[in-house]
């Protein structure tokens, strides 16, 4: 099924302010000016969020402001599914409270992809150190193309798939594991 | 702030508020006297653009007099303003946030231990059960686990289900209402829960004395599994339990000739479960002889305790 992506947004609207969140919290850990930030806005056409900061050769700082919310997003979808694993995925219980941080989980994990305009600007950085002779920068090229994948797959929910298996399958896994479980 | 001249008219504005249009400083109305003239219906930014002064922050509009701001992005910026975009403080609307969320999560994760202790009470359970045959132990973890999450389906039926299997141990009548009480879907063959209701419901035939249904059931039973010695002498004593009971003597062939198999069948079990069946044995031959329907707890308050099976077995020996 196919639904609009600001409805999406909307409804994830938690994903959307840390995806941001993440790019200025590297922003500033790189000391890269920004310009502006829009956490959400309730938009139909165009980003839900954005966050505008000056350009920089740093690569290491580039990379990081680009994979920052896949790295905060799924840290934050992992630990706010935590409340949420056992009541809802083991118990099947209805509990409020679990339920709430189990959509904040979910809307958070939906959105660790990096964007597509994320992508574009690592490749240019990439681009740019390679063609100054430094190529380790190499293995970043097929980086950027798993975005654009995973962003193309998202109609197809893969962002909701990957939310839950950092969610809900990968701690039930580690539970099992810890634990030593047989139900 | 630095001032220029518009080079139509000549009036004199800060450099801020001319317009570069195809490489002519003017003001606003000339520039769009300009571009009617030329017929330009779509502005190109490369063409006509509002100027940049070097000494106005682009953010606060400070005035620097005539010293030139520093650029960021190409554009001047006033050094608190600088100092702003380098540190740009999270809004407190996000802070206040992140702290509740966090907070909030804490005491989530703190809930959280009860639910694990009840899923790992629910584990102790399957293992009492299945590597140790400790039925009791195994409804004791079940109850805490329900107790834990009484709104849970999940508990609520292995309450049932480990209930059910305790009662039918003990030859409780309560076992047939627990286990149609489960429902959770279970797989038959690791749970055998069909078996286990059908057991309850010989057991409750047996208790109200529907000796034909009984050995019906008992039959059934034996169908699913016809290598079992136990349900073959379930079968043997609902025979009995019948002819006893009405003088049925196809049943109390059936009787003799189900022990006959019951017995060719002993030489080959280990040895604490011989004593076990000889003992049931006993008590089907103690029925078929004198038309006593007593059931195991009653011929034990008689003739004295059964042997221990060596692990558990939950096949109903009425």
């Amino acid at each position: 099924m196919i639904i609009p992506g600001f409805l999406i947004a909307w409804l994830t609207f938690p994903g959307v302010i840390v995806h941001e969140a993440a790019h200025m919290l590297f922003c500033r850990f790189y000391g890269i000016y920004i310009h502006d930030v829009k956490f959400f806005r309730f938009a139909t056409k165009g980003p839900a969020g954005y966050v505008i900061h000056e350009p920089t050769d740093n690569f290491t700082a580039n990379f990081f402001i680009t994979v920052g919310p896949f790295l905060l997003n799924t840290a934050l979808c992992l630990l706010f599914c935590l409340p949420a694993l056992l009541p809802i995925h083991y118990f099947e219980t209805d509990d409020p409270f679990a339920i709430f941080f189990g959509w904040l989980g979910i809307s958070i994990g939906m959105h660790a992809f990096p964007s597509t305009q994320d992508a574009r600007n690592l490749w240019a950085a990439a681009q740019k150190q390679l063609k100054s002779g430094k190529y380790w920068t190499l293995p970043f090229f097929p980086l950027v193309v798993i975005i654009y994948v995973g962003n193309i797959l998202s109609i197809f929910w893969f962002d909701a798939l990957y939310a839950a298996g950092v969610g809900f399958f990968l701690p039930e896994y580690l539970f099992k594991a810890v634990f030593r479980t047989v139900i | 702030m630095k001032h220029s001249q518009c080079a139509r008219c000549g009036t004199e504005l800060p450099l801020g508020k001319l317009v570069s249009t195809y490489q002519e400083l003017l003001c606003t109305p000339c520039a769009n006297a300009k571009l009617k003239e030329m017929g330009v219906k779509a502005v190109d930014p490369r063409n006509v653009y509002r100027l940049t002064d070097p000494t106005v922050c682009v953010r606060c509009e400070a005035d620097g007099g005539d010293g030139e701001f520093r650029q960021v992005g190409g554009m001047p910026h006033c050094p608190q303003c600088i100092e702003k975009g380098y540190h740009r403080p999270f809004p407190l609307w996000l802070r206040a946030a992140a702290a509740l969320l966090l907070a909030l999560t804490v005491f989530g994760l703190v809930r959280a231990v009860g639910y694990v202790k009840a899923r790992l009470a629910l584990n102790h359970a399957v293992i009492a059960l299945f590597a140790k045959g400790d039925v009791d132990g195994a409804q004791t973890a079940a109850m805490e686990a329900f107790k834990r999450v009484p709104e849970s389906k999940l508990t609520r039926g292995f309450m049932h289900y480990f209930t059910g299997l305790q009662a039918l141990h003990h030859d409780d009548d309560t076992a047939l209402q627990n286990f149609s009480s489960v429902g959770i879907p279970l797989n038959e063959g690791q749970w055998k829960l069909q078996f286990l209701l059908k057991e309850a419901q010989l057991g409750s035939a047996f208790e109200h004395k529907k000796f034909p249904r009984a050995l019906a059931l008992s039959r059934e039973l034996l169908q699913s599994d016809p290598q079992d010695v136990e349900l073959r002498l379930g079968v043997a004593s609902m025979a009995a339990a019948l002819y006893a009971d009405q003088g049925d003597a196809a049943a109390k062939a059936e009787a003799e000739q189900t022990l006959a198999q019951v017995g060719a069948s002993i030489a080959k079990a280990p040895a604490g479960e011989k004593a076990t069946l000889e003992y049931e044995i006993k008590r089907v031959r103690h029925r078929l002889e004198t038309r006593q329907i007593l059931n195991r707890k009653e011929y034990q308050k008689k003739f004295g305790p059964a042997p221990r099976l060596p692990q558990a077995k939950e096949t109903k020996q009425s």
